[in-house]
């Protein structure tokens, strides 16, 4: 594999469409310095089990993005971490989020007696979560999302082994 | 056919291609090698007959991009086989190009 570490660097400039979605066999296909690149003419990007933290470069970059489907992430994403993320991403029309368990969220109770900082996606028009308890709050409270008209939520199950995620 | 002019040729050979698009990603290469007239019309007109050279993991990607013209983009697909390590090797070739990738689908495809 260190082949790929050599060939996985730099932009993909005319790259439109990413979906990996083949689990785990042809995850040593694309290892994180593959995601890790920026993709600026990204209009979807469908992925599947890889982590947030192997594609944060890749979304800062995907200002063009009008598809994002993030599914069965490993660990949780803070909204706060996805808002610089998607700030630029004016023409984001569909967003679905899946976690694949739903972890103890320590911030859940505390409550801001300031505003929090907003994020315009003003093109969303449909939003998928799989995700703990408490996160469509916390996300909705850091997006504001004009045109949203389709929302689907279920609840990501619960942790067998915290030592796994 | 060769009274044609290239215009007419060009809505006839985006019929084919759009209505072959589904199931034949390659539709177009049929078209070139009918004739140079031809080629030349095909080759001269990549955006408009949407023209992309298809990769999957048993592409031989070396010898194929050699063989066709610098311009033209790449899309790379898995074909549904189980991967082995020689398949690594043709997925490197193919993203080695990353100025030339435009579309990476690896789908999980159940065998029936």
């Amino acid at each position: 594999m260190k082949v790929f570490s050599t060939a996985m660097h730099g932009p993909f400039p005319v790259l439109t469409i990413l979906v990996l979605q083949v689990g785990y066999r042809w995850h040593s296909f694309f290892p994180d310095p593959f995601l890790d690149r920026s993709a600026p003419r990204l209009r979807s990007l469908d992925l599947d089990a890889i982590p947030f933290s192997a594609v944060h470069k890749l979304l800062l970059s995907a200002s063009c993005l009008v598809d994002l489907s993030l599914w069965d992430l490993p660990r949780y994403v803070l909204p706060k971490e996805l808002a610089p993320c998607l700030s630029s991403m004016a023409g984001l029309e569909s967003m679905y989020l899946g976690f694949r368990y739903a972890e103890y969220l320590p911030h859940q109770k505390r409550q801001h007696s300031y505003p929090l900082p907003r994020t315009v996606l003003p093109a969303l028009t449909y939003l998928g979560l799989k995700a703990p308890r408490g996160y469509s709050e916390g996300l909705m409270a850091r997006f504001d999302t004009p045109r949203l008209h389709k929302v689907t939520a279920h609840r990501s199950r619960s942790t067998p082994d915290p030592s796994i995620i | 056919m060769d009274l044609f002019p290239e215009e007419v040729l060009l809505e006839i050979f985006e019929f084919h291609v759009k209505r072959s698009e589904d199931m034949d990603w390659n539709a177009w290469h049929l078209l070139i090698h009918v004739c140079r007239r031809w080629r030349n019309i095909v080759l001269s007109s990549p955006r408009r007959l949407n023209l992309r050279l298809l990769c999957t993991e048993r592409t031989p990607v070396t010898e194929m991009l050699d063989i066709w013209p610098a311009f033209l983009p790449i899309v790379m697909r898995n074909g549904g086989e189980e991967p082995s390590d020689d398949d690594a090797w043709n997925v490197v070739s193919a993203l080695e190009r990353p100025d030339r990738v435009c579309e990476i689908v690896f789908e999980e495809i159940l065998q029936v």
